[in-house]
């Protein structure tokens, strides 16, 4: 079955057994959510191997901390079918296959070191949050961009969010962007956020 | 209280459908009598309970209502215990059937005299008192009402108090001097427990008892373990039910069903009952944000610990806050609770702002720091009575009037205050945790009210404990950076400190043994005065014509050998030229 003991008990949490119950090959097609961090709260990391994830195959929503993100993995996510949403903190992203899969709607970074942007294929929604250096120059896919959350971070290549023709909102809280100015060449139909700080409530 | 009911529905409908408990209006049920009788007669499990609600004062309607309803040995057609009367018009009319009535369910305004309610219904159990339909009950209400009851302390297990909004209104008016001892109340005002009965089988056998595990452990087993009720254990924290005792309780033959963490402060996504799996789940999460702090650590430095630990391993759950897709919407609102509290944040890593809160407020409980939820708002924007933007902002925002009539636009938000070395401070864990994730020392902690009224903070509700004092960014840095101990509001100086203080000292003593030496000198030439130096005179003291004494001095008048002088010095400046060989050994002959 599921061989890392920290990936098999997220998978039993998910499916609702919580005493340790062996898990079957039901439960893995049933697993629509996980959420897996490689370090645990006092700091131990864990050492998890995520191509097991692979014996999930009807995840819909991936919720991934303090993980490698490197070619095999990306490969292994853009072939999960279902997969609407995946969120990565705290990941070292550094990839040479495009991360790109077709049913994903939702595409979060936060706090994640990414080597390369032009190995993201922006989905409708793309978030990144605390990012030292956004190259939007380098995404590729932009142009479908619905949602465009770039939080607390350093944005560069901002004249790019003109070509967004299908954008809806634009969120630009806390961030310093190469360009202000193109903010007021947007279309006045998109929902533009800019405050001077990224503080997030409710 | 869950019901499905029909109202004026058909009796024939009952041998199609199968359902929990059935209320019916009297008017529509009159007439029906017979067919009723008959369905309940031959599948007496169709329904749990029939509750019939009386809004006439028509005494012989009811007569006749419950002659249709008895068998031939003149027994009602359903057990006593699953019948029930509700209605207005109860406390007008008479019957004699009442006398078998063994539940009543009674609006608040209703119970008026319990003593006269008693006479009415002699053999009467329970008493159930339901929401009130969107109004809130005063205090009045509950406080009188609540303590008519209990004077009738013979008649059942407990009250059901219902959603009454303001649960604390509840314990102000169950006061020690009013409460039987046998009656107990669970914090969180849900339950009122007649210790004498608590293993008797209750109104609706899926209600859930509420009692607070020190009252628990009291309570005799043999009892608990008979009732047909399951129990709900209400703790203040985690640290009040540790894993051992849980797996113990889940061991146990008692019927618990769920665990409450209940503190007055609390929002209502806090008190969402946990199962007793998730709550083990929770508690072994817990332990590991805490596992490795020593206790023996300054208070400021065990908060450092834990706020660094849920901040770089607690994301912001943005799809929960913002819902963007139609199932964004669906996992905000079907996730609404658990984000809210201590579920998702800790077993799925993501959570919004009461998350951080109830988490942080529960970890800092294990290293015993005391600390309480705080509930507010964010300042958006302000704008006119009148203005055009209203319609915009009311969509996206919460709002509320100010005094001077202007409307302030806000966000809800929650944080923590936290008792620090017998000081109280704002903190902050949503707005830090992207700063500690990234490796930086937080910003959003140690400040007043007065602090963060700077970040459009404020409070819902007045605030009782104050927060006066605002620590500067380098103390702050000190304290996460590990730097200093502190005992309450000093710092313990680290080796750094020392070896500067040290140094500073050694300075401050140079300049001071340099003081002393001069003072002393100052002193000495006090104390022991030089003697005056007498000024020797090479010559009789006579008045001595200076050009000749010159002249006597003059070489030239003394017949001195001056070429054997020169000699002499010449042999001398050779004897220091070269020097007498010696067996000493010289530097620059070592190896």
């Amino acid at each position: 079955m599921i061989e890392n003991k920290y990936l098999k008990k997220a998978v039993e949490y998910k499916v609702g057994k919580f005493l340790g119950e062996s898990l079957t090959s039901e439960d893995l097609l049933n697993v629509e959510e996980l959420s897996l961090s490689n370090v645990s709260f006092s700091g131990e990391k864990r050492n998890i191997d995520l191509l097991e994830l692979k014996k999930l195959p009807n995840i819909r929503k991936l919720d991934l901390q303090y993980f490698n993100i490197d070619t095999e993995t990306i490969s292994m996510i853009n072939m999960f079918r279902k997969l609407d949403s995946l969120q990565l903190a705290s990941c070292d992203f550094s990839s040479n296959e495009v991360l790109r899969n077709i049913a994903l709607r939702s595409l979060v970074f936060n706090s994640c070191r990414i080597k390369d942007y032009s190995k993201i294929f922006a989905p409708q929604i793309l978030t990144v949050i605390n990012a030292k250096n956004i190259r939007l120059d380098d995404l590729q896919g932009i142009e479908n961009v619905e949602v465009l959350n770039l939080q607390n971070s350093i944005v560069k290549g901002m004249n790019r969010t003109l070509e967004c023709k299908k954008l809806r909102k634009l969120n630009l809280d806390g961030s310093i962007l190469d360009n202000e100015e193109i903010i007021a060449s947007l279309p006045k139909e998109v929902e533009i956020s800019k405050k001077d700080k990224y503080l997030p409530v409710r | 209280m869950k019901r499905d009911f029909i109202f004026g529905g058909s009796v024939g409908i009952l041998n199609d459908i199968k359902i929990e408990n059935m209320l019916t209006n009297l008017g529509s049920l009159l007439g029906h009598e017979k067919e009723l009788k008959e369905v309940l007669v031959k599948n007496p499990s169709i329904i749990n309970y029939l509750i019939i609600d009386i809004n006439t004062d028509k005494e012989d309607l009811i007569e006749k209502l419950f002659e249709g309803l008895r068998l031939e040995d003149g027994k009602l057609c359903i057990e006593p215990s699953r019948l029930v009367l509700a209605g207005k018009q109860l406390e007008k009319i008479n019957c004699e059937s009442f006398s078998e009535i063994e539940n009543l369910e009674l609006p608040y305004s209703k119970i008026g005299n319990i003593r006269e309610i008693k006479e009415k219904f002699p053999n009467l159990k329970q008493i159930i008192l339901p929401e009130l339909n969107n109004k809130r009950a005063t205090q009045e209400d509950i406080g009188d009402n609540l303590r008519n009851l209990l004077e009738y302390a013979e008649f059942r297990n407990f009250v059901q108090t219902g959603d009454l909004g303001d649960v604390s209104a509840i314990r102000k008016f169950i006061t020690k001097e009013n409460l039987d001892s046998k009656f107990i109340i669970s914090s969180n005002g849900k339950t009122l427990i007649n210790l004498d009965r608590i293993g008797e089988k209750c109104f609706e056998e899926q209600e859930v008892i509420s009692i607070d595990l020190e009252e628990f452990k009291k309570l005799d087993k043999n009892l608990l373990r008979t009732s047909a009720n399951p129990y709900s254990i209400v703790i203040n924290s985690v640290k009040d039910l540790s894993l051992q005792e849980i797996k113990w309780l889940k061991e146990s033959d008692v019927n618990i069903s769920s665990i409450e963490i209940f503190d007055k402060y609390n929002s209502k996504e806090q008190s969402e009952p946990y199962t007793l799996d998730e709550y083990i789940a929770i508690r072994e999460k817990m332990e590991e944000i805490v596992e490795g702090i020593d206790l023996n650590l300054n208070e400021k430095q065990r908060f450092a610990e834990v706020y660094k630990r849920i901040g770089k391993n607690i994301v912001y759950d943005t799809p929960a806050a913002y819902p963007l897709t139609e199932q964004e919407k669906t996992y905000s609102n079907k996730e609404s609770s658990n984000c809210r509290n201590l579920k998702n944040g800790l077993l799925l890593g993501k959570c919004v702002c009461a998350g951080y809160a109830d988490i942080l407020r529960n970890a800092l409980a294990l290293v015993n720091i005391e600390s309480i939820y705080m509930t507010g708002g964010v300042k958006e924007k302000i704008i006119d009575k009148d203005s055009k933007e209203f319609d915009k902002l009311s969509k996206k925002y919460s709002y509320k009037q100010d005094e001077d009539g202007k409307i302030t636009f806000y966000d809800g938000h929650a944080w923590n205050k936290v008792k620090l070395d017998g000081q109280w401070y704002n903190v902050d864990a949503t707005w830090d945790a992207s700063e500690i994730r990234n490796g930086k020392n937080p910003k959003n902690v140690f400040k007043s009210d007065k602090g963060i009224e700077k970040d459009k903070k404020f409070f819902y509700l007045p605030q009782k404990i104050e927060c006066l004092i605002d620590l500067d960014s380098k103390e702050i840095d000190e304290i996460f950076n590990g730097k200093h101990l502190w005992i309450g509001n000093k710092k313990i100086p680290n080796f750094k400190d020392i070896l500067g203080t040290v140094k500073q000292i050694a300075e401050e003593y140079r300049d001071l043994g340099s003081l002393i030496y001069r003072f002393g000198s100052k002193a000495k030439d006090k104390i022991f005065p030089r003697k005056k130096e007498v000024k020797l005179l090479s010559e009789p003291k006579e008045t001595v014509n200076s050009k000749e004494t010159l002249k006597s001095w003059d070489l030239k008048n003394w017949n001195v050998d001056r070429k054997s002088i020169s000699q002499k010095i010449e042999t001398k400046q050779e004897s220091i030229a070269k020097p007498k060989e010696s067996n000493v050994r010289d530097e620059n002959d070592r190896e």
